[in-house]
């Protein structure tokens, strides 16, 4: 009976708000709806053109190509970025290191349009973006940024943002390892860097699985900032998977085609989480903290 | 085997002065025991010995040489740390050859060094062991084990018996003692335990709030401690400690308590460096107290046997003295009796700054 009470405002917010939105779009999937919000079932057409069986979208390839670069370039910034900046941080003095934590852990406490916007104005193609600026001060011409590396761009721009949340779990994993360890390492003749490399690298195994696992389904579902940043451009060079998905329904209001995009895109979530949940294990997973020591 | 000199080593964390102006040699082969209540800089002593502080005054040379600004690691020094520290990802084995590994020592020769220590600390059957499968005991062998496979030439050791249950503690207090002298390595050991201290140590040094208490083997502490702290903290129970004075008559000295007075015998007073003139705290040995005979009068306020022997605590006066007797004394609670105490092994120190009234303490 408690449980029902405690647990159902969060059940059936959840139920409104995720699960039926999911079966409505597994539906709409199975549909040819557009703007006029007229709809037929069409079968498995959706599918069969997404997967070039019949009448093929000339684009798929591509937004696989680019969804692939974005997470395989995004994930390993974000990994040992943040292990790198972690590791260096917590070397400095405390005051130093906390100061030099908090300036990476602005990405993600200003809002996402900000931090966007922020990139794409840094990266503006015309002297009035800082980068430019700077350059024609200098007397250099200004340079296409967001036309010539695109996909670099926003890979940057997300992988800081992976940065500031990874590196301020690795430093907190760093800082719960004891003193103890790292001297006893040191008076059996360990470098510094012999010290990272072996006591603390291996005790931070969970907390980078941990991140590893979240940022890599994190950033398979991204679109925000590269919607804000080259809206997917130029011409489908940054357009990944979720942001097609999106791009389609709500641009081009072809919501049945939308709809098995994204279906798509779930499938490849579940699949994910599986994988994540076999090698972490859920109950370890919710587990006590994952420092041994 | 190698000595160690401490000279004027100071130690400030802000306004604390952890370690303060300490003199110190140790000699080589020397098991030495830093002793003394928590807070009294024993800890951060060791931890500047050891290289992770730097002393903010003075010197610590290993032999001839001047290690003030030598990193821990090329001290060659071996530690067991109170949480015996061991990596939690690695096995024993890799534990122990740690040391080694980091010296590039060729694997053949690492794994039979490794091997070889395990053996004679007795843990060669857990080599395949992660720290987190082995009982207390065990893995303060492996902590042991890993601070010696390098053949260190300075073992420091801190608290390294707090984290064993009392059986486990007398037994490894023994076994380290045995291990100490076999292995003839320089060795300091930290601890709060007088029993500790006083069992296993060559030679003890006291301190107190950073400060030089008193350094001697364990029976000039016991015997002759240096004043009223020392006196205090060595031996169980502790040494009763009444405020007194000296009365100087023609050849006789009296010391006077509020509940009673007795002559010093001529041994005594030839100890004596001076007569303070505001009095003197009185230390008697609770072993030193006689029950049954005797012209003091007092009462049985509890007794707590202890197998052997008896603890009785006395009321006298205001005062209350512990005392230690033979169990088959049968004493019962609030019996009224007499007692004495041997008056040649009494202390004497001077009230107002602590320190012993004997020359030689």
């Amino acid at each position: 009976m408690a449980v029902s009470v405690f647990t159902g405002p969060s059940i059936f917010l959840i139920t409104l708000f995720y699960f039926i939105p999911v079966l409505l779009t597994l539906l709409i999937a199975f549909t040819d709806m557009d703007r006029t919000l007229q709809w037929r079932f069409i079968g498995l057409d959706n599918f069969l053109r997404l997967f070039g069986v019949s009448s093929r979208d000339p684009f798929v390839p591509r937004i696989i190509r680019n969804t692939v670069i974005y997470v395989a370039g995004t994930l390993p910034l974000t990994i040992f970025g943040g292990l790198f900046l972690s590791i260096l941080s917590m070397r400095l003095r405390r005051g130093m290191g906390l100061f030099f934590r908090s300036i990476f852990f602005i990405p993600r406490a200003i809002p996402p349009v900000v931090w966007g916007f922020l990139w794409a104005w840094s990266f503006e193609g015309t002297r009035y973006g800082l980068f430019n600026g700077i350059r024609s001060m200098l007397g250099l011409p200004v340079i296409h940024w967001l036309i010539k590396y695109p996909m670099v761009i926003v890979i940057l721009a997300n992988g800081f943002l992976g940065i500031s949340l990874s590196m301020l779990v690795f430093s907190s994993a760093i800082a719960s390892i004891p003193t103890d360890l790292t001297r006893a390492a040191e008076i059996d003749g360990a470098t510094r860097w012999q010290t990272t490399r072996y006591i603390i690298i291996p005790l931070l195994k969970w907390p980078i699985l941990t991140m590893t696992a979240w940022h890599l389904m994190s950033f398979v579902n991204s679109y925000v900032y590269i919607m804000l940043i080259t809206g997917g451009g130029p011409y489908y060079r940054t357009e990944v998977w979720s942001l097609y998905a999106y791009h389609t329904a709500f641009n081009r209001y072809r919501y049945g085609y939308g709809a098995s995009l994204t279906t798509i895109l779930i499938v490849v979530n579940i699949v994910l989480l599986l994988v994540v949940l076999r090698t972490f294990g859920l109950r370890r997973m919710i587990g006590r903290g994952k420092i041994e020591v | 085997m190698m000595k160690v000199t401490l000279r004027n080593l100071c130690k400030y964390f802000q306004q604390i002065k952890a370690v303060d102006g300490l003199n110190l040699e140790i000699a080589a082969g020397e098991f030495l025991a830093l002793l003394g209540p928590s807070g009294c800089g024993k800890t951060t002593t060791l931890l500047t010995i050891a290289g992770f502080y730097k002393p903010d005054q003075g010197e610590i040379y290993f032999d001839e040489q001047l290690v003030n600004d030598l990193p821990p690691r090329l001290r060659n020094i071996g530690m067991v740390f109170q949480s015996y520290a061991l990596y939690p990802h690695m096995n024993v084995l890799d534990n122990i050859a740690f040391p080694l590994k980091l010296q590039k020592v060729p694997k053949s020769e690492w794994k039979a060094r490794a091997i070889e220590i395990a053996k004679l600390l007795e843990i060669a059957d857990l080599l395949d062991r992660k720290p987190g499968q082995l009982s207390g005991g065990q893995q303060q062998r492996v902590a042991l084990a890993r601070a010696l496979v390098r053949n260190p030439k300075l073992l420091l050791l801190d608290e390294p018996l707090s984290n064993l249950d009392a059986k486990l503690r007398i037994f490894m207090r023994a076994e380290l003692k045995r291990l100490q002298k076999e292995l003839g390595i320089t060795t300091i050991f930290v601890t709060h335990d007088q029993i500790e201290a006083m069992t296993m140590a060559d030679r003890i040094v006291v301190l107190r709030e950073g400060r030089l208490q008193q350094v001697g083997t364990p029976d000039e502490l016991y015997d002759s401690p240096a004043n009223v702290f020392v006196a205090s903290f060595i031996g169980t129970p502790p040494m009763n400690l009444l405020d007194a004075e000296i009365e100087v008559g023609k050849g006789d000295y009296r010391v006077k308590t509020s509940h009673f007075s007795f002559s010093l015998p001529k041994e005594i007073v030839a100890k004596i460096k001076y007569i303070p003139s505001h009095g003197v705290v009185l230390g008697i040995r609770p072993e030193d107290l006689i029950i049954g005979e005797g012209n003091i009068r007092g009462l049985v306020y509890v007794v707590e046997p202890l197998g052997r022997d008896e603890l009785v605590t006395l009321e006298a006066g205001d005062m209350r003295l512990k005392a230690l007797v033979p169990s088959r004394l049968r004493i019962g609670l609030n019996d009224k009796i007499e007692f004495s105490f041997s008056v040649e092994r009494v202390h004497l120190f001077d009230k107002e700054t602590g320190k012993s009234l004997y020359k030689e303490a």
